[in-house]
Order: structure tokens, then sequence, then C-alpha cells
């Protein structure tokens, strides 16, 4: 961007940018005008204000900043005429008019502040403010008119459920925390604004409920935010990779959602939210394997089905890890293991398939993997023919060729699918990529190398930890009473307490 | 080690393990998958015999000849449904030694593909070579092997065991028609409860002397019929018991599950008459007399009538007496074929009295369990039969 500015005109700018404004319009608005050379959406109007002969000039970037409100609310009472009623004022002082009282009488804005550095008054008229320069004030007002384009409120793409609120967070900071807001009337949520980014700066909240959260769990949640040390942080996923505790750990150790009431449900329960403008993933700390295999709809339902799906979900967990690896082990490793009818089936239908299992697998699993990762960049006409395509060539014509045996394309089937129906994508995402490497360990060691395989990750598991809190509890520091919210979904009427493994200041929802 | 100690360490780790490539990796089609095995007479096959006069092989004795029988994968396709039909789903092999074992890896030198045991699913032994050599010798093997499970079961063809491993019918797997029939105890009292390796086993320890089915061949059709018996002492068959000696064994001890008495009504013009029965029971009391033994044996039943010949009119039905009497005169005669067979023939207890006298008579059966075979032959078996038709089927008379 700088490369036809030479060294010296940008140590001049630096300067502009650190000088301070005159009170003279004329020359601070030079000033201005240099600053902006290279933001050519800056407009700059200038106008008496008051009927009287104090100018005055207003900067702001258009579409930005919403325009009628500068009209209505910004020029239109500048240029009536007040002149009458400033005569009166504390402050007046002839041939000027004082900035407060513009404030106090005239402009109806909500958002103000006054600057008199010429840097800060450009960043937030770069942010969508309107700045008010006056003649004889040292100090420009900042007016808030930012109108942040978003889109309408969408149902979550990605988290789906038949039952529960409909609504999902958008890309608008402030939207999203209306929408959580909107969740409940609550004095206690606190939601405290951060800055991200060195270069391009972002707003962060994080958002908690003061008489529930564990003051230890905040504090470090904000901690770990004011260590993000990045020139942009573009997305929620960036904040939750700058912030997780293991980064060669395969699990998420944050939970990302675009539901409210995902959110609203942790906060309640004495976790931190954490919003990020610009993106609908909101992230939630700390988090515990078992939520990632949890959905709203299992509270929303009665806890019998809630229970059943959640054990559901976990088989296909189970599944979506180590079938192809059972699979490979049975076939190659332990064919006493088969049930005989089976095995003579197999046996007939893998007569001719010229790999062995481990290979015949991998080449499943990598194409319905690249099928998978090609859906998803389709264009939405082509998307469903190519699917079909696909799903034939690999299904039906592989085993037509002789390339794989029947067997395999329901196992690889059954895991794409298991996979799934994870509710949390990151997690099914992880599910997938350790599949790869439970299929290597069956093929070296047979079954005996899966269970090397369960063991290592149960143990890689246990010793994980997200803000504190053991990623396998309440599994691992067994804690009975959590057990109610884990495999099983008690009745709510049996969920007396918060999870204990949060250590929360308020223990109990009811009683 | 650098920036990452650990990772390196892992990596290391990684390598090594892939390094040992897939050991013991064995994929299943190229492996024979045997599911039954005859045990006969050593008898060279005309194969095995040029196979040998070429050779020159190592000079046997040949005592055994094993027919393993081996699922063909080619035709157990269900892609090919060409081939399927005129060609058998398995092989019968054959092969001849004085080892089992040897006899099993003499395969590996006739097939490509190596046999394996995990599915094997029943041992056929020939009557004579069952008289011949121990049980324990040569199901020893069988034991060791860590293939084969201890689930497999035993039974004793009188004819040549490798004849009950064939089959007219197309499709069908003899050994899986053998393990079929084992089950089905609850519609006739001719099957015993099977007998399996780790049953068997608890047997041959024991010393008692045991029965194992016995099932008969002719032209690929097979029958299960009547027992063969193995002496405890000498852990090698005896004799056989005819198909009513066995039914008078069950109804001696009460194990069936299901199954019939069919009779002759000698007052009224010898109509033949059925009763289906339902439960069975025998309680067994030994009592001690000094040294000299004696049994009382008590056997009820409830059944139906299920078949009744030659009766003239609905109304005209012989009463339930006198029918329940013509059974249990029937069963009293079954039931003194097999004592008479086991007291006077074979001289052997497999009808568990023994165990009886160990429970209630500890002391005594101590002194008497050594040649226990022998007290058995002396004692006297007192036995009540009480059949009860409760009854008469669907039909309203």
């Amino acid at each position: 961007m700088t490369a036809g500015h030479s060294g010296g005109s940008e140590e001049s700018e630096q300067r502009l940018q650190e000088s301070n404004f005159t009170g003279d319009l004329v020359s601070d608005l030079k000033l201005l005008q240099k600053c902006c050379e290279r933001h050519s959406d800056t407009r700059i109007r200038e106008l008496h204000i008051g009927h009287t002969d104090v100018r005055a000039a207003i900067v702001f970037i258009e579409g930005l900043s919403n325009n009628s409100e500068i009209q209505n609310n910004i020029i239109r009472p500048l240029m009536s005429n007040f002149a009458e009623r400033y005569e009166g004022d504390a402050s007046y002082a002839e041939g000027t008019v004082s900035g407060s009282f513009l404030i106090n009488n005239v402009l109806s804005v909500s958002e103000w502040a006054a600057q008199s550095r010429v840097q800060e008054v450009m960043t937030a008229v770069l942010a969508g403010s309107t700045a008010l320069l006056i003649a004889g004030s040292k100090e420009a007002l900042i007016l808030g008119t930012t109108k942040g384009k978003a889109r309408s409120l969408e149902e979550p793409v990605s988290e789906a459920v038949v039952r529960g609120a409909r609504i999902g967070f958008t890309e608008l900071l402030s939207d999203n925390i209306a929408i959580l807001r909107q969740q409940g009337k609550c004095d206690e949520l606190c939601i405290e604004r951060f800055v991200v980014g060195k270069r391009v700066k972002k707003d962060l909240v994080i958002a908690y409920m003061e008489e529930i959260a564990n003051p230890q769990l905040v504090e470090e949640v904000k901690r770990r935010i004011a260590g993000i040390d990045m020139d942009m942080v573009h997305e929620s996923g960036y904040v939750e990779q700058l912030i997780e505790d293991s980064y060669l750990s395969p699990f998420p150790q944050l939970q990302s959602t675009e539901r409210p009431d995902r959110v609203m449900a942790a906060l309640v329960e004495g976790r931190v939210g954490i919003l990020l403008d610009g993106t609908p993933f909101a992230l939630i700390a700390p988090v515990t394997f078992s939520m990632l295999l949890q959905s709203p709809e299992d509270y929303a339902e009665r806890w019998i089905s809630g229970t059943l799906f959640r054990l559901l979900r976990l088989l296909a967990a189970l599944n979506s890890l180590l079938v192809p690896a059972l699979y490979i082990s049975f076939i190659s490793f332990h064919p006493g293991l088969i049930p005989t009818k089976l095995a003579m089936s197999i046996l007939g239908t893998r007569e001719g398939v010229p790999f062995s299992s481990l290979v015949e697998a991998l080449i499943m699993e990598v194409s319905i993997e690249i099928l998978r990762e090609a859906g998803l960049r389709l264009p939405k006409p082509i998307g469903p023919a190519m699917g079909i395509v696909g799903g034939l060539v690999i299904g039906e014509a592989a085993v037509q060729a002789g390339i794989v045996s029947p067997i395999l394309v329901i196992v690889v089937a059954v895991t794409a699918i298991s996979s799934f129906a994870i509710p949390q994508y990151n997690a099914g995402i992880t599910l997938r990529m350790l599949r790869f490497i439970a299929m290597f360990c069956s093929a070296v060691l047979g079954l005996y190398g899966v269970v090397l395989f369960f063991l290592l990750l149960c143990s890689h598991m246990v010793k994980l930890k997200s803000f504190g809190v053991p990623y396998a509890s309440p599994a691992s520091s067994i804690r009975i009473s959590d057990w109610k919210d884990f495999f099983i979904r008690a009745p709510i009427p049996f969920m007396k307490s918060r999870p204990k493994l949060l250590h929360t200041k308020n223990t109990k929802r009811k009683g | 080690m650098g920036l990452y100690p650990n990772l390196k360490r892992a990596f290391v780790m990684l390598w090594l393990l892939l390094l040992t490539g897939c050991w013991s990796s064995n994929e299943i089609e190229d492996l024979s998958v045997y599911v039954g095995i005859a045990l006969d007479k050593g008898e060279v096959t005309a194969e095995e015999q040029q196979l040998r006069e070429q050779g020159s092989a190592e000079k046997n004795i040949d005592k055994v000849t094993a027919t393993l029988q081996i699922i063909s994968s080619k035709s157990s396709s269900s892609s090919d449904q060409s081939t399927k039909t005129d060609q058998k789903p398995f092989i019968n092999t054959a092969g001849t030694g004085d080892s089992v074992f040897e006899i099993f890896r003499e395969f590996a030198s006739r097939r490509d593909q190596p046999v394996i045991g995990h599915h094997m699913k029943i041992v056929v032994i020939s009557g004579g070579l069952a008289r011949a050599n121990r049980l324990d010798d040569m199901l020893d093997f069988f034991y060791r092997d860590n293939d084969i499970r201890p689930s497999c079961f035993v039974v004793v063809s009188r004819g040549e065991a490798r004849k009950t491993l064939e089959t007219k019918v197309p499709g069908g797997i003899p050994a899986f028609r053998l393990v079929g029939m084992l089950d089905n105890r609850n519609r006739t009292l001719e099957v015993i409860p099977s007998v399996s390796l780790s049953k068997l086993q608890g047997y041959l320890q024991s010393g008692t002397s045991f029965i194992l089915q016995n099932v008969l061949s002719a032209q690929g059709e097979i029958k299960f019929s009547g027992a063969a018996v193995i002496k405890g002492e000498t852990k090698k068959l005896i004799g056989y018991l005819s198909e009513e000696e066995l039914k008078g064994l069950v109804w001696l001890t009460g194990s069936g599950k299901g199954g019939l008495v069919k009779a002759y009504d000698h007052n009224d013009s010898g109509r033949s008459m059925a009763y289906e029965m339902k439960s069975m029971k025998s309680t067994i009391k030994s009592r001690a007399d000094g040294k000299k033994l004696s049994f009382d044996v008590n056997i009820e039943s409830e059944g139906r009538l299920i078949e009744l010949w030659n009766h003239a009119s609905i109304f005209n039905r012989p009463a339930t007496k006198e029918l329940e009497a013509i059974f249990e005169q029937k069963v009293r005669r079954l039931i003194d074929q097999a004592i008479k067979k086991m007291q006077q023939q074979y001289r052997v207890d497999v009808a568990g009295f023994g165990s009886h006298v160990r429970i209630e008579h500890p002391r005594l059966w101590q002194s008497v369990k050594k040649d226990w075979d022998s007290v058995f032959s002396q004692s006297l078996i007192h036995y009540k039969v009480k059949l009860k038709i409760t009854e008469f089927g669907s039909l309203i008379d």
C-alpha cells in the first residue's frame, strides 16, 4: 500500500496524526484533509451553525455511517436557530459555540465523545462515527452514527434442530449481544468489551453471569484474550486457536456455536461466552467432550428421548471413529471373531479384491472424504446430481469392478453418516481425522492396535484441559452428580445443581 | 533434541511402529476356513498313495485319516449365481498320518491357502477309531490348538465318519447341518444334550462313563440314531445304545426336552396312539444299605394325546387312565431295556447315578468311586413312571 510513498512523507503523516486540533477550523480541516488523502470515501461538509457566523464542519464516511441520522439529528438541529438560547448559556462566549452546549441542547445523538487528537478522531470516523469540528474549539465531537451492514436474522445453518429456537447469530456484534440479552431478562448478564487485533481492530465481547460464573475462570478468559497479539483477528476461529490450551490436540477446546440459546444455556451453567464482531460463531469456554455430543434438543424433548438421542450419538461417535479400523482388524487379523456365516459371505465377496483390507478401506474412505469436501463447494444446482454420481461410483461401480468388497461399502457408508450425526461439526471432523490413525493402528497390530489407539486417545483426553476443566469430565474426575447430564439426560426436576466441575459461585439451580 | 523434543520422540516411536509392518496379518480370503472334521481309521486315499510313492514320504503307521470340510470361497460368493448351482460350497480333503497336527500341517504343502480352525463347529469320530484309540489321545491336538474353540461339538459315527460330511443337497454345508440337528432336542428324544469339547474334557478327566450322539449316514443322508457308549476307565468306545435304549435312558434321567411316546393298544385291535411329551421330570434318590446300593427313580411327565387311530366315534374314546397306563407301560419297557443294557451288557453308568451317590452319600462314594461302574451294575434300580395326559389337542371330544 505504501509502496508509492517515500519514507519522508510517511514520517510527516505520522507527525500529522499525532498532532492535536488547534481550534482554527481552516487549518484543522486542512489537517484532516491531509489525513483523508487516501480515504477517498471521507466526506467533509462545512456549515454555519445556529444562524450565527460560527462555522463548523462534519466529517464522516459515506455508507458506513447512517446518512439519515446525520441529516436529521446532526445537520438539521445545527442549522436551526438556537443562537438566542445560547446567549443565555453559561459557556457563552462571543463568536463561538461550545461543544457541551451542542451536546446538551442541540444534537439528538445518543453516543458521543470529545477528542482533541487528530488520530483518534480519524479512527472513530473510519469506524463510522461522525466528527464535528467547531471553529474556536480545540476538541472535536465524535458522534456515534455507525450503521453496520447486517443481514437479517436466519436459522443457524450448521446446528439445525427440530424443536427449539430458530434464531441464529449474525455478523453484527451489537445485534448478537441484543439477541443474547433477548434470551431473557437478567440483570446479572455481564457483557465486557475488548478490542482485539493490533492493526485491524475488532470488538470482542465476553459474556458471563456475574452471580454464577467462577471469577477465576472469567479472569483467565480475560487474561488470555488480553494476550492475543495479532494484526487482525478474522474470525472467532482465530480467537479459539489463540486462547486454547493445547494446539497439538486434535480436539476442539472451545465450543463454537451459532445458537444464542446454546450460549445462554452455557452462561447459566457458569460458563463464559465469547462473541466477536463480524462472525456469527460465538465461543463457549470451558468445554468438555460430552458437550460436543449434546444438542439443545436433548433438553427440549422429554428426558427418555433425550437420553436415547444422546446414547445414539455416542454410538455414532464410536462408529465414526472405530468401524473401519475394526473392519480391517477383523478381516486381516481375526477371522475367528466374525460369525461363521458372515465370514463365509465375506470370504466370497472379498475373493478377487486385489488389495489388502487397509488399502481397500483407505481408497473408499479417502474418496468419500473427497466427495464430502467437493459437496461443500459444488454450486447448489449441481450438488445433488454430483452427489448421486459420486455415490453410485463409490458404491456400486467400485464393487462391480472388483476394487472393493460390498461389506466395505456398508462400513464406509455407516461411518460417513455417523460422523454427521454429531451435533458439533468440528467434533465430527476430529473423529473423522482420528479414524485414519485408528485404521493404520489396526493395520499394524490388529484389534490390539485398535485397543492401544483407543487407550492412547483416552489418556490424551483425560490429560487435556479446557480452561482448567478436565476435558473428559465428569468421567475422569468422577463426580457422580454431574452424570445426570452426561450419557443420560436425567429428568429436569432431578437436575437441581449446576455442573460441579465448573466450581460456580452459585451451585443451585432450584430448591 | 531441538525445538520439539516430544514431537521428535513421538515421530521416532511411530516410525518404529510402522517398521513392524502388518505383522501376523492374514487376509481372510487368503485362508481356508474349515468347519468340520471327520476322524476315521487310517486309510490312505488313492491320490495320497500316489503322492507318497512319488515323494518317498516318511514311514507312517497311518493311525488316523482326517477329513477336513473347507468352505469353498469361490462358490459362496453371492454375486456369481451361475457357478453356485453346479458347485458345492465346500471341499472335503483328507490326509492320513499318525499325528493329527502333522496331517493338518501337511495341508500347507497341498493347498495354497493355509487352513484355520476358528470356525470349526463339529468333530465326527468314527466308531472303529474310537474303539481302538483313547478319546483323549485323538482329541489332544484340538484341546491344545488355540484356533479351535472348545465350544466345538463332538459326535460319533457308527460307520465311516467322512461319509457324514457329505450331502446331496446343493448349497448345503453338512457340518452346519449336523450342528443344526443338535438343536432339535425339543422335537425328539433321540437328540441328547450336545457334548462340546470343553464338556468332553470334563468327562475325560473325571473318568466317568458317558454317551456321545451317534450319527448314521447313507448316500449323503444322515440321521442321529442312538448313542455311543464310552467307558470312563479306558476312554474307549465299548458299544452303542439303540434308539429305543437311548430313549429309555433319556426317560430314566429326565433329560428330554420334547418328543413323543408311541404305543399300541393291544386290547383294542392294536391301534396306534401317540403321546406328545410336554414336560419330563425324574428325581433320583440313592439308598445305601451297608455296601449295597439301590436307587429310587420317580419319573413324572405331562403331555397331550396327539394321535389316536381307529376310534369309531368321538365319544368312544378309551378312558384317560387307560391311555396313560398304555403309555406308561411303553415307557417302562424302554427304561427296562436301557437299564439292562447299562447294567448287564456294558456294565457302565452313563445315566449319572454316580453323582447322586457322590452328593447324597459322600463317605460311601469315596469307597466305591474307584470301580463305580461295576458297583453300579450290581445295584438295584426301582422306578415309578407317572404320565399324565393333560389335554387332547385342538380336537374337541
